[in-house]
């Protein structure tokens, strides 16, 4: 009898003491899985990240040591994130970039929300995390959990890289959602009507093949810390357009990308244990890792606005301001959102190749900012 | 803690060297784009 009574001991001590915290962490699991499955927002990531929060929220299981394993494996030391660059860059076609580099600066402006979500979170967090929340507004998952780990990673302070790394995945998830009402609040509809002309101009391949491994030594050069991030990503892509490697190219742009995004998701599932996660500080920085999208979208847009005043005092045509807010660097979503836009102003409106020629360069400059943050904080 | 004095601090130490420090930098691989541009257009 005490043996079948003994069955029944863990069901008891998830109600003992402050288990019952676990309990919302399965919820938080169970709404981040809907999230992925039904809604279909990044589900490679929030799936894995939703299970292993409920995996990790067990008392006595001894799950964590296998996921502090794989944590320590691949995050602690930034090793998955930065083969996971390898994939992106694979994906990453820079041709439109190419066509017209001078979209980069907009790529730059985007990166206001950065900064600005910096000065915030100071105003509630010690300096470290607040950089680390400011990092959010990079936008890309594996810029925000290199950064957070190198400045939070081994510290007291270690526990937010969770709630870090959740809210940069749910927001890039939500761009199609955050990003239109800030447009459109920002533009008047004749601005989100204008045209841009697109000029194809042939990109040799000695073009693309030499585009990123200048900019890899060029970074090595200026931003020694965006060397590891950039470094892969233009691996990544040299690989594409080297014309030579086309089987490596599939691989890391698919199976190589993939199995590093299923240990990826799980392995951050560690830093979700209910002690760790479940505080005001989680949904502090929730809400400023939205703030970051706000305002990097409003900086993009505005820019591109403040840009169209010196176009006009030289007399030049005018640029649709919504390419601004593409600069954020969520690939490839900002950039249809903004094609999408343009299309509902007036239907002629074509701006995916302009737009998603911001949305690339904003990849680059997110990471350049990612590096800059850590420039100044370690 | 909540210290609404750390945002202008902040903002005067970082935002702006912050800012101007990625435009640097974007303007740097842009001239180094239109380089490559150079050089690839002879292909």
């Amino acid at each position: 009898m005490d043996k079948l009574l003994g069955l029944f001991e863990p069901v008891l001590a998830l109600f003992s003491g402050d288990n019952w915290k676990m309990l919302i962490m399965w919820a938080i699991g169970g709404v981040l899985i809907y999230l992925a499955i039904k809604k279909e927002m990044e589900p490679t990531l929030l799936l894995p990240i939703g299970f292993g929060a409920i995996l990790m929220n067990f008392p006595g299981t001894g799950i964590a040591e296998p996921l502090e394993t794989l944590y320590n494996a691949g995050i602690a030391n930034e090793l998955f994130p930065l083969i996971l660059f390898i994939g992106i860059g694979a994906m990453i076609d820079f041709g439109p970039l190419l066509n017209n580099p001078k979209l980069m600066i907009f790529g730059a402006a985007a990166q206001f929300g950065i900064f600005f979500t910096l000065c915030a979170a100071s105003m509630f967090f010690p300096e470290d995390v607040a950089a680390s929340i400011s990092i959010i507004g990079a936008a890309d998952g594996p810029t925000s959990i290199v950064v957070a780990n190198a400045l939070l990673g081994g510290t007291d302070h270690a526990g937010y890289i969770g709630a870090i790394a959740v809210a940069a995945y749910s927001y890039m998830a939500l761009v199609p959602i955050i990003q239109p009402p800030v447009i459109k609040l920002l533009t008047t509809e004749n601005e989100r009507k204008i045209r841009m002309k697109y000029e194809q101009k042939s990109v040799s391949k000695t073009t693309k093949i030499l585009f990123p491994i200048l900019i890899s030594i060029v970074t090595c050069i200026f931003v020694p810390a965006a060397a590891s991030l950039i470094g892969f990503l233009m691996f990544g892509n040299l690989i594409r357009e080297c014309g030579v490697l086309d089987s490596l190219s599939e691989t890391a742009q698919k199976v190589l990308a993939n199995l590093i995004t299923i240990f990826l998701g799980i392995t951050i599932a560690f830093q979700m244990s209910a002690d760790k996660f479940l505080n005001l500080s989680t949904l502090l920085i929730l809400g400023l890792g939205l703030v970051a999208f706000v305002v990097d979208t409003a900086g993009g847009v505005l820019f591109a606005k403040l840009f169209n005043l010196i176009l006009k005092a030289f007399k030049k045509d005018p640029i649709n301001p919504m390419i601004g807010a593409a600069g954020i660097s969520a690939f490839p979503m900002s950039g249809r959102i903004v094609h999408k836009m343009g299309l509902e102003a007036d239907p002629q409106n074509f701006l995916l190749m302009h737009a998603i020629g911001v949305n690339v360069s904003g990849q680059i400059a997110s990471v350049i900012a990612g590096s800059l943050i850590l420039g100044f904080f370690i | 803690m909540f210290e609404p004095m750390n945002f202008l601090t902040f903002a005067r130490d970082y935002m702006l060297v912050g800012m101007l420090g990625v435009f640097m930098i974007v303007g740097i691989i842009m001239a180094a784009t239109y380089l490559v541009g150079k050089i690839g257009k002879k292909d």
